[in-house]
């Protein structure tokens, strides 16, 4: 449909600054103008309703995370002029054209031959440069300068005991390795951090849960990690997730404090039924959760209130 | 106030890390913010919030002091983001990246399970607004963005896109009419329960 050839009116009306002349002369036309009426009506109540829109706060964490990745990037980088590199270039626009072509053609095929780095390999020691892409690696024959580095997807194969890390950089790196890595780990513990897809966190616990089973043990750091994310994670599947790696553990004190708050203070059911299940696997005939009983024979969920007052009353027998 | 912020940028100019500290906190939060409508997923706001401020480092020196610093930064961070919608789209074409939506459709539905209807319905609306912003072509995407969100003048967004008057109103206007025509289902129930 054509439009009114007036629709400027409204456009100085909603955006621009209106005289009361130029008012009176879009009021005259709206009288008169259906599709313009319609128009400014439906664009004033958009504008109005958007004034309600809930404001949006970044994550302090985030910002300060962030400020020191990039203060990170600048250490290893020196300042340098816009334009500088390719200044050579300036003077014949064909010639940029034809090395943009070729840096492009150059880069599809890099880009699809999959590089897949061994976690071993030299320049991955720190893996944290790797990470915030502070610096270039050297990946088979080529250097490859990551520029993003969001973690997409992780995969683990039981049968061989390799895992695939993959994260997003303009050449797709993957960083394989086995879970005894240190750098895997690292990796691993920053996923959990920063990484904001909830089912690729899920996939960073299950690795972890693998390197629980098997040593039946984390290093304080991942086990740290994992009991700030089982509190301030808003995902309850992924929380559940962390639950069952805590189960694979001994009950140490770091443990045994994480379990009894998610029983203590935790809304949701489900995570506390699995916290107190693990709390009272090896209840019986221990008084160290007589008094986690005690507590927990007012909750609210029929299961937990039962269950702490048969065992209390099995530990007094 | 403004004496002290030339200070630190002449520091920073010197490669003081320290004073570009200071100057990328006083703007950390408006730049994300509108990176984070401009950019529409988290993950790739926070590159594109870091390439933001890599660019400001090393482009130090074309700063004249003629304009305010912020309205710099703030230029730089829109032109970072519309590099990268342009070299995301080129991606999808080459389909080196799948990812065609920025929203994670599973955490939409979570924190719609976990709020009472009303709260949900409103979430959704403002999760969809969010999106369909997002998707606006660049120029109306950022005037949109620098006018309804954070409050900017017609002028001031014509100085920070570089644009006349006149566009930035045409791509405000535009930008609407876009922006109506996918709402309209929403936009009505959203009023009807209020």
């Amino acid at each position: 449909m054509k439009e009114c050839p007036k629709i400027h009116l409204l456009q100085e009306a909603l955006y621009g600054e209106t005289s009361d002349a130029d008012l009176a002369r879009l009021h005259a036309h709206l009288e008169v103008c259906q599709a313009c009426r319609d128009e400014w009506e439906s664009q004033r109540q958009l504008v109005q309703r958007l004034v309600e829109r809930p404001e949006r706060t970044p994550n302090p964490q985030v910002l300060r995370l962030l400020r020191q990745s990039v203060l990170g990037r600048l250490q290893h980088r020196a300042p340098r002029a816009s334009g500088q590199i390719f200044s050579f270039l300036n003077p014949s626009p064909a010639l940029q054209l034809g090395f943009v072509v070729l840096l492009v053609a150059f880069g599809f095929i890099l880009g699809r031959q999959g590089t897949s780095l061994p976690a071993s390999s030299s320049g991955l020691n720190d893996l944290d440069a790797l990470i915030t892409a502070s610096r270039a690696v050297q990946a088979q024959n080529s250097f490859i300068d990551p520029y993003l580095a969001g973690v997409e997807r992780i995969s683990y194969n039981p049968e061989s005991g390799q895992i695939d890390i993959h994260y997003n950089t303009i050449s797709d790196i993957a960083l394989r390795g086995s879970l005894q890595d240190a750098s895997i780990r690292l990796l691993l513990q920053k996923t959990l951090i920063e990484t904001q897809n909830s089912a690729v966190r899920m996939d960073a616990i299950k690795a972890v849960h693998q390197i629980a089973e098997q040593e039946q043990s984390l290093d304080s750091d991942l086990l740290g990690t994992l009991g700030r994310l089982l509190f301030e994670e808003s995902n309850p599947g992924v929380r559940l997730l962390i639950l069952r790696v805590l189960k694979t553990l001994p009950l140490s004190e770091a443990v045994r404090e994480m379990l009894t708050r998610i029983v203590l203070q935790e809304k949701n059911t489900a995570l506390r039924i699995e916290a107190f299940d693990i709390l009272t696997r090896d209840a019986q005939n221990n008084p160290e959760t007589n008094q986690l009983l005690q507590a927990a024979q007012a909750d609210s969920s029929s299961y937990i209130s039962f269950r702490s007052k048969q065992l209390l009353q099995a530990n007094t027998i | 106030m403004e004496k002290d912020l030339n200070e630190f940028i002449h520091r920073a100019r010197n490669g003081d890390h320290q004073a570009f500290a200071v100057l990328m906190q006083r703007h950390e939060k408006l730049i994300y913010r509108i990176l984070e409508n401009m950019v529409g997923n988290p993950v790739d706001t926070q590159d594109v919030f870091q390439e933001t401020f890599l660019r400001v480092f090393r482009r130090l020196d074309s700063f004249r002091f003629q304009s305010q610093f912020s309205t710099w930064v703030v230029r730089t961070a829109i032109n970072t983001a519309i590099d990268f919608r342009r070299q995301k789209k080129w991606r999808r074409f080459f389909r080196l990246d799948d990812n065609e939506n920025p929203y994670d459709p599973a955490d939409v539905a979570l924190t719609s399970a976990e709020l009472p209807d009303h709260q949900a319905e409103q979430n959704e609306f403002w999760r969809l607004v969010n999106r369909e912003v997002a998707k606006l072509p660049a120029q109306q995407n950022a005037a949109f963005v620098l006018r309804h969100y954070e409050g900017y003048k017609i002028r001031e967004i014509a100085d920070i896109l570089q644009v006349s008057d006149g566009t930035v109103k045409n791509a405000l206007f535009r930008a609407a009419q876009k922006l109506k025509k996918q709402l309209t289902p929403g936009f009505a129930s959203s009023h009807r329960i209020r």
